[in-house]
C-alpha cells in the first residue's frame, strides 16, 4: 500500500475517515515507521496544547469588562457571603478600635504626673463596656479569661486587634473597590 | 452557581440578573485569553481583546442562537476583534473567508522514523511543541490553538471563523502541517545532527 496523504493521516486522528479506510491505514501504520511518527506526533502535539497551562487574564480584565457591563464583578453567592463576613468583620473591627482607644488611654492615666483625672471619668463608662464585652466573648472559657487577667498580655492581644483591622481593612477596601481581594471561591 | 450550565446563566442574565454574567466570564476568559495571546502575541492587546469580546457577546446576548456552544459563539466574536486588530497592524490580508488557493497540498517532509520515542516523550519536545505553536502565522495559530484546545469540530470552526467548509480544512491543514514541520525542525536540529 502507498503511503496515505499527510491530509488523510491527519483526518484519520480526526476520526473523520471511513471505516474502511480507517482500517487499511491502521494496517499501514503497523509496518510504516514514518507514517506512524507522523501519527504520533500529531497525537502527542493534540496531548500538549490541551494539557499546557493557559494563559491567565488579569482580575483587571474581569472587573473591567463587568464595569462595562453595568454591574460589580461579583456574583450575588458571593456578595451574601461577603455581607455576613463583613458584619462579623466589622464587629471585630469596632471592639479592636475601642479596646486599643482604652489601653491607651489607661497607659496615658497610669503616668505617676498624669494631671487629666476627667478623662478616667470619661472612659471609665466605656471601659466597664468594653470589659464586659471581652468577658462575654470569652464566657465559655474562664480559664482564658483568667490567665488573660492575671497575665495581662496587653501586647498579645494588641497584636489580635491589629490583625483584625487589617482584615477589616481590607474586607472594607475589597467592597469599596469591587475587586476580589478575599477570594470566596477558588 | 458552579453546577449551573452556560445556557442556564444565560438565561439568568436575560432575565435581569446581570452579575450572574462574572460566572461566564470567569469559565471562558482564560480560554479566550490563550487564543488572544497565540494570536495577537502580545498581552495588553489579547487583553484588550478578550475584554472587547466579552463585552460585545454581552451587549449581543439576547441574538445568541443555541445553535452553538456558548465558547463557540464568544470565540466567534474573540475571532473577528483579534482579526480586526491584526488588520489593523498592516501586513498581509487576515481575512480567511476567500483563500481558496491554499489547497491541501501536500509536502516534502524528513524520514519520521528516525526520530527516537524518547524524543517524543520528554519535557525538551514539549517546549519544542509549544515554541512551534508560537512560530505560526498569527491566523493558524489560532485555528490551531482553537482546535486542539476544546477538540473543536471542523464544523465549529466554521461557524468560528465564517469560512466555508473547505477553505477551514484547508487552513487547519496548513496549521497543522506547519506546525509539524516547525516540530521536526527543531528535534531534527538538535537530534538529527549528532
Amino acid at each position: 500500500m502507498n503511503h496515505p496523504t499527510t491530509s488523510e493521516l491527519f483526518e484519520f486522528v480526526d476520526n473523520r475517515v471511513g471505516k474502511e479506510r480507517a482500517g487499511q491505514i491502521g494496517s499501514h501504520l503497523t509496518e510504516c515507521a514514518h507514517c506512524r511518527r507522523q501519527v504520533e506526533l500529531e497525537r502527542s502535539t493534540r496531548r500538549i496544547v490541551q494539557s499546557e497551562p493557559l494563559i491567565t487574564a488579569s482580575e483587571r480584565l474581569a472587573a473591567l469588562v463587568m464595569i462595562h457591563v453595568g454591574t460589580p464583578a461579583r456574583d450575588p453567592l458571593a456578595l451574601r457571603l461577603l455581607g455576613k463576613l463583613g458584619s462579623f468583620v466589622a464587629m471585630i473591627v469596632v471592639l479592636a478600635v475601642v479596646g486599643l482607644a482604652i489601653s491607651n488611654v489607661s497607659e496615658v492615666n497610669d503616668q505617676p504626673n498624669n494631671s487629666s483625672p476627667s478623662i478616667t471619668h470619661v472612659v471609665a463608662p466605656l471601659s466597664e463596656v468594653y470589659e464586659k464585652a471581652i468577658q462575654s466573648l470569652t464566657s465559655e472559657s474562664s480559664s482564658m479569661t483568667q490567665s488573660f487577667e492575671n497575665t495581662g498580655d496587653v501586647q498579645f492581644w494588641k497584636t489580635v486587634f491589629i490583625v483584625a483591622l487589617s482584615i477589616g481593612a481590607v474586607a472594607a477596601a475589597d467592597r469599596v473597590l469591587g475587586r476580589r481581594f478575599i477570594k470566596l471561591r477558588p | 452557581m458552579e453546577s449551573l450550565s452556560d445556557q442556564e446563566i444565560i438565561s439568568r442574565v436575560l432575565g435581569g440578573n446581570t452579575r450572574s454574567f462574572a460566572e461566564l466570564l470567569e469559565r471562558h476568559k482564560d480560554k479566550a485569553m490563550t487564543i488572544a495571546m497565540r494570536m495577537l502575541r502580545n498581552r495588553e492587546e489579547a487583553e484588550e481583546a478578550v475584554q472587547d469580546a466579552f463585552v460585545r457577546a454581552f451587549n449581543a446576548l439576547g441574538k445568541f442562537e443555541k445553535r452553538s456552544t456558548f465558547s463557540t459563539w464568544l470565540y466567534r466574536i474573540l475571532f473577528n476583534v483579534c482579526s480586526t486588530m491584526l488588520s489593523k497592524r498592516g501586513g498581509p490580508p487576515q481575512s480567511i473567508s476567500s483563500d481558496n488557493n491554499e489547497g491541501e497540498q501536500e509536502d516534502e517532509i524528513p524520514d519520521l522514523s528516525e526520530i527516537p520515542d524518547s524524543i517524543v516523550e520528554g519535557d525538551e519536545f514539549r517546549q519544542q511543541v509549544v515554541e512551534s505553536m508560537n512560530e505560526l502565522p498569527p491566523l493558524y495559530s489560532g485555528i490551531a490553538t482553537m482546535f486542539y484546545l476544546d477538540d473543536l469540530s471542523y464544523e465549529e470552526i466554521v461557524t468560528i471563523t465564517g469560512a466555508p467548509l473547505g477553505t477551514v480544512k484547508a487552513r487547519l491543514f496548513r496549521a497543522r502541517a506547519l506546525l509539524r514541520d516547525a516540530i521536526v525542525r527543531r528535534i531534527g536540529i538538535k537530534e538529527f545532527a549528532r
